[in-house]
């Protein structure tokens, strides 16, 4: 027998294998089409989806304030072709719903105002935007019902959160001023009836070596983002003078009259800070420091008070804080 | 009448105990401060002047500060000083007791009543104690003294061991000890 090609030579031979790869070719072409018709046929099925659209209110009813709302969402169940299901959920644009409350009918309870919003209207308007017939939509929720109070307003005490870093020498020689004081929490009362004081936010003023004015924005408390102060900002305005340390010893006097008591040490040492400016006004006379003695309580040491001193000082220490005392008959 | 010496290193807190056994009626002879007096002597300021020169004085007035500074570590001088000072001290002091003989016991306070040898004309000795470092915080803050200063100044006393090995009585002037009730205990004592 004659030997073939390959036999003789040990590869195939050009005209086979370029059978074999046509062959190949036709297969997967046959493939691909018949997949795409596949998918074809499988986007023309009817199937259901949910598009959802946010909803943002706007325009509250005059001197109401939202308090609850049961829905923040429409949802449309489409029931459709899934190529036009998939146009619709992943390639069209969905801007949020906006819904005009400032007409809206309201229904009173005690403080308590009620408005029940059918979505019908807003539906058919986004139903409009597709095609789809409108039998095919189903919409949740069929009214959204919202809840309003309305708006309280309270005067409360601003706390200033400064952090405060001094150049050396420099303090603060008034208490920090705030501007305003007090502000207007105006919200539901429910919610601003359990604020006590607003805090300013947290602010650090370093290398502080000049007097000077901070503005401040005011912190809402936690879980009151219905809440809105009136001014939303303060002013904290920093006296800042230069002072330098001193010290004076005063005596002790014991004010309790009856009893004839006798500390050891007699006097005690007052380390202060005062501004350079006052530091010659400063006089023994303007310090009063006492102990108390309690018959019924005795001790064997008694505390020292500071009852008077200049307003213009700042006390750092007293020295020593207590001491020991004798009773004299 | 008993003559009972009350010292204590520097900073041991000795003219508030002083003060207190003043408040409970024991008369109290403060060395110190009459020795500053007879600095102000005629012949003792025209001696230290001959001795030490004028840098030891502010005016007409022997400067305290710098008559130390001048005696400090100098042992020619700090006994010259205390040959001026000590016998119108004894002198004075022996008048006192003259005047005190009612009392059951009177006190001498001195800084260095070991040191000059006098601890010996006493009957019993009243050792102020006070930690190294506390002592040293007191008197810092008292004067505005550098420790330094005031660790050499120590140096020069005796050691606190060796005072209190000599002392009839001891009072802990320390954070953890009452010193009233300790000065009654020895009050007290000495009062029998």
């Amino acid at each position: 027998m004659k030997p073939d090609h390959e036999q003789v030579t040990g590869k195939p031979d050009d005209a086979g294998r370029d059978k074999s790869g046509n062959r190949l070719f036709v297969f997967f072409l046959c493939l691909v089409i018949s997949a795409f018709i596949w998918f074809l046929i499988l986007l023309s099925n009817e199937r259901n989806t949910i598009i959802e659209y946010p909803i943002v209110f706007e325009n509250n009813p005059g001197n109401l304030v939202l308090i609850n709302k049961s829905d923040s969402l429409i949802s449309l169940n489409i029931s459709s072709g899934s190529l036009e299901l998939i146009t619709l959920k992943y390639l069209s644009r969905r801007t949020p719903v906006k819904i005009d409350l400032s007409n809206v009918k309201l229904t009173r309870d005690g403080n308590l105002f009620t408005a029940a919003i059918p979505t019908y209207d807003i539906s058919r308007k986004l139903i409009s935007r597709m095609s789809v017939p409108d039998d095919r939509v189903a919409v949740t929720p069929e009214f959204i019902t919202l809840e309003f109070e309305s708006i309280s307003g309270i005067r409360v005490k601003v706390i200033p959160k400064l952090i405060l870093e001094f150049d050396k020498q420099f303090q603060l020689s008034k208490d920090l001023q705030i501007m305003p004081d007090c502000v207007t929490v105006v919200g539901p009362q429910e919610v601003i009836n359990k604020i006590e004081f607003i805090e300013t936010t947290r602010k650090e003023v370093r290398k502080i070596n000049q007097s000077q004015t901070v503005n401040v924005l005011l912190s809402l408390p936690e879980n009151a983002k219905e809440v809105k102060c009136i001014p939303e900002t303060v002013n904290v305005i920093l006296t800042v003078d230069k002072f330098t340390e001193s010290e004076i010893e005063i005596p002790i006097i014991c004010t309790d009259a009856g009893t004839g008591i006798k500390t050891f040490p007699e006097k005690v040492k007052i380390t202060y800070f005062v501004t350079l400016e006052n530091y010659k006004r400063i006089d023994e006379k303007m310090f009063i420091a006492n102990v108390i003695y309690s018959k019924e309580q005795p001790s064997e040491k008694l505390k020292v008070n500071l009852l008077q001193y200049p307003s213009f000082i700042k006390i750092i220490k007293i020295e020593p804080e207590e001491v020991e005392y004798l009773i004299i008959k | 009448m008993l003559k009972v010496g009350l010292t204590g290193n520097i900073g041991s807190g000795k003219s508030t105990v002083a003060r207190i056994f003043e408040t409970l009626g024991v008369p109290v002879y403060h060395a110190d401060e009459e020795a500053k007096k007879f600095l102000k002597e005629k012949k003792i300021q025209i001696a230290i002047k001959k001795k030490f020169g004028d840098s030891v004085f502010s005016g007409s007035t022997i400067d305290r500060k710098k008559l130390a500074s001048a005696v400090f570590g100098d042992k020619d001088a700090m006994a010259f000083l205390n040959s001026l000072i000590h016998p119108g001290v004894r002198e004075d002091l022996k008048v006192w007791f003259d005047h005190h003989v009612q009392y059951s016991y009177v006190i001498q306070e001195a800084a260095i009543l070991f040191e000059s040898g006098f601890y010996r004309e006493f009957d019993k000795i009243i050792t102020v104690a006070a930690p190294v470092e506390l002592a040293i915080q007191r008197v810092m803050h008292r004067d505005g003294t550098g420790k330094e200063e005031i660790e050499k100044r120590m140096h020069h006393q005796w050691a606190l061991d060796r005072k209190i090995e000599l002392s009839q009585y001891v009072i802990y002037n320390d954070e953890d000890h009452l010193v009233i009730p300790q000065v009654l205990a020895i009050h007290n004592e000495l009062s029998k």
